[in-house]
């Protein structure tokens, strides 16, 4: 059973809830306590003054000696339970009861006998100058109170715990419903418009909630879909004109042999609309790859030497242009996906390295198993991209003000970003200061 | 070389053919499948140039039933599909080789005059001479002129490669299949900057100049004696 993750806003609720109620149950507990406890001492308090107000009676009518008479008769009655009488001579001389303190004032006190026993008094000055003090022990209450606090305890136990039980238990039903979500919708997220919420993961909000969500990824997946028909189909159908036309254009140049300025100005229309191609191809490509067809392919090969092989590839490349590559690479790393396109990838970051990272004079490309990720890290110590360009690098046609003027067309990070998507990858890019550190992690291969 | 191009789609068949026979081949043009079922059964071809898509009888199921007849004429496909997919059943499908429209004519070119050459030379052979080069198979060792020629694996296949198509222009997509196995499209020139390094190494300090750069096209080892 897994340990409930306590910042989680709905286990954080149920603690919330379940501590006001807990709460409620202790003040309920502590006034209830209370007040049963003051009700039974004021019940004492009222058999005491009814004992009292008899002595007094006896008292007004037929003096101290008639008092003393009835107190000694209530004290012979070997009542184990009988209250107590003390009867304080103006001297200070205690008689009948002892007391270990007589209180100064008329009235209710607390006192306590000789032997420690607590005890509420009344204390009343007799017209001779006597004190009389009538009272009864606590101790028969306080049975009755340590019963009832922990009956009291017992049932504040039992409401937490049942309160914790209770918890924990909607708090796990309601965070597994969002947990579902949570998938799919990553799912969706990471691109498969497909996916859909399992409606019967639950009835009420959830069930409607999820509801509405597959009705938007719905048509969100069909909307998105025609879109990328669209675009392929525009791709496709403009390859076949231009490709007419580059036809031609050799014809052409082949026409113009003699006139060599001619002729070289054809070679360089034909590269124009090469370059206008290859948009399409790309085009093309990154739908291809971000409907997911491409997945069927997927194969286990070893990524260690198929990555070596490309590094060492372009290290004469790099040379020459005095960056040097730095290549560390842990062997026998074996992944299961499209072996072109992940190459294809690896060029892209490469040559972008290559063309775009002014002033680079390293580029260091390490391949290992970090836990349970494979993680491709590519950096340079170029000139960098901005902080607020590294987001918009993957978007289709982005070019930064400084790259402009280079070669490329702006989609080669987009068909990256597609391609590591497509595999369940991460991509991600830092500040490498100096210059762009571009990382690709993807969820180790188990089988 | 008599060549038979099937192509339904007369700009690129029209560009094909003369770009062909300029060069010195002889060609015959079929635009449906069943035509070119016909022709290709009829003549003694060296090479066949298909296109995929063909009306009554497509590409791959032409060259199919052929093979299927023991007709063995290496056969270029050519294809408005550029997939990685679409090439892997071509090759699979009986085809030699694969090219995505549009093409440059001197790919095609190249291509089809390496076909032409198929089987190329003795896979037996140990040793390739190519005019004063001298190239060990076995022991992986290069000699000019009697001088040891110390190369790195790359450039050892990189020479290697040149020699089997020598005399013969070789394009810088060839060169990425063929020795690097790479099917990816780079934007930089690696083929270059390798070439130029073995150049460094096979053609300096030599009087002739072996390792030829053809413009706009590819490169090619001169085989001359």
């Amino acid at each position: 059973m897994m340990l409930p993750d306590f910042h989680a806003t709905p286990l954080r609720l149920a603690l919330t809830y379940m501590a006001v109620f807990a709460l409620s149950v202790v003040l309920l507990s502590v006034i209830t306590y209370r007040s049963v406890q003051q009700g039974l001492e004021n019940q004492l308090r009222m058999h005491i003054a009814t004992e009292l107000e008899q002595l007094m009676i006896d008292y007004e009518e037929d003096g101290l000696d008639e008092l003393r008479h009835d107190i000694a008769e209530n004290i012979k009655g070997e009542n184990p339970h009988r209250m107590v009488y003390t009867l304080v001579s103006p001297e200070g001389r205690m008689i009948f009861d002892r007391l270990a303190t007589v209180p100064v004032q008329d009235g209710w006190h607390y006192i306590d006998d000789m032997h420690g026993n607590r005890f509420v008094v009344n204390k009343t000055s007799l017209k001779d100058g006597y004190h009389l003090v009538v009272g009864d022990d606590l101790k028969s209450l306080s049975a009755l109170q340590a019963s009832l606090r922990n009956n009291f305890i017992i049932a504040l136990m039992a409401t937490l715990a049942l309160g914790t039980l209770g918890g924990v238990f909607i708090s796990r039903r309601f965070i597994n419903t969002v947990r579902i979500f949570e998938k799919t919708t990553r799912k969706v997220g990471r691109g498969d418009l497909s996916e859909r919420l399992p409606v019967s993961a639950s009835k009420g909000v959830f069930g409607d909630l999820a509801d509405t969500i597959n009705a938007m990824l719905e048509r969100i997946e069909y909307l998105v879909g025609n879109m990328k028909q669209v675009a392929s189909n525009i791709a496709h159908d403009m390859r076949t004109p231009l490709g007419h036309i580059r036809l031609r254009l050799e014809t052409l140049e082949r026409d113009l042999d003699g006139q060599p300025g001619q002729q070289e100005y054809c070679r360089e229309t034909i590269l124009m609309l090469d370059h206008s191609l290859e948009i399409f191809s790309s085009i093309l490509r990154i739908a291809q790859i971000e409907s997911g067809v491409r997945r069927a392919g997927f194969v286990r090969y070893d990524l260690s030497q198929s990555l070596s092989k490309i590094l060492e590839a372009y290290r004469p490349v790099l040379e020459d242009r005095d960056i040097a590559l730095e290549a560390l690479v842990d062997p026998g790393i074996f992944f299961t996906g499209d072996e072109v396109l992940l190459s294809q990838a690896v060029v892209n970051l490469v040559e972008n390295a290559l063309v775009h990272a002014k002033g680079a004079s390293r580029l260091v490309v390490s391949l290992a198993r970090i836990e349970s990720d494979i993680v491709l890290d590519i950096r340079d110590n170029g000139i960098g991209v901005a902080d607020d360009k590294i987001s918009q690098l993957t978007h289709a046609f982005f070019r930064s003000d400084e790259s402009r003027s280079r070669p490329g067309n702006g989609l080669g990070l987009n068909l990256v970003s597609a391609i590591v998507q497509l595999h369940e990858g991460r991509l991600s890019f830092e500040r490498a200061d100096p210059g762009l550190a571009v990382r690709i992690a993807f969820a180790f291969d188990q089988s | 070389m008599k060549i038979l191009v099937v192509e339904d789609d007369k700009q690129t068949a029209d560009f094909v053919v003369r770009g062909l026979k300029e060069h010195g081949h002889v060609v015959d043009l079929a635009m449906d499948g069943h035509d070119a079922l016909m022709l290709a059964n009829d003549g003694q071809y060296d090479v066949f140039i298909f296109d995929r898509m063909l009306p009554k009888l497509d590409g791959l199921s032409l060259l199919k039933v052929l093979r299927a007849n023991g007709n063995a004429t290496p056969t270029l496909f050519l294809s408005a599909m550029g997939t990685l997919e679409s090439r892997v059943e071509g090759l699979e499908g009986g085809g030699d080789d694969y090219l995505a429209k549009p093409f440059a004519f001197s790919e095609l070119l190249a291509r089809v005059n390496s076909l032409a050459r198929r089987p190329p030379i003795n896979t037996t052979e140990t040793v390739r001479q190519i005019g004063d080069i001298t190239i060990d198979l076995i022991r992986r060792h290069v000699t000019r002129n009697g001088t040891v020629i110390s190369l790195q694996a790359t450039e050892f296949r990189l020479l290697d490669f040149l020699a089997r198509h020598a005399g013969q222009i070789v394009t810088r997509t060839m060169l990425l299949e063929g020795v690097w196995d790479f099917n990816f499209d780079p934007k930089t020139n690696i083929v270059e900057t390798h070439i130029s390094r073995l150049r460094s190494k096979i053609d300096k300090g030599f009087e002739r100049e072996r390792i030829k750069t053809i413009r706009n096209t590819g490169y090619m080892l001169d085989d001359a004696a």
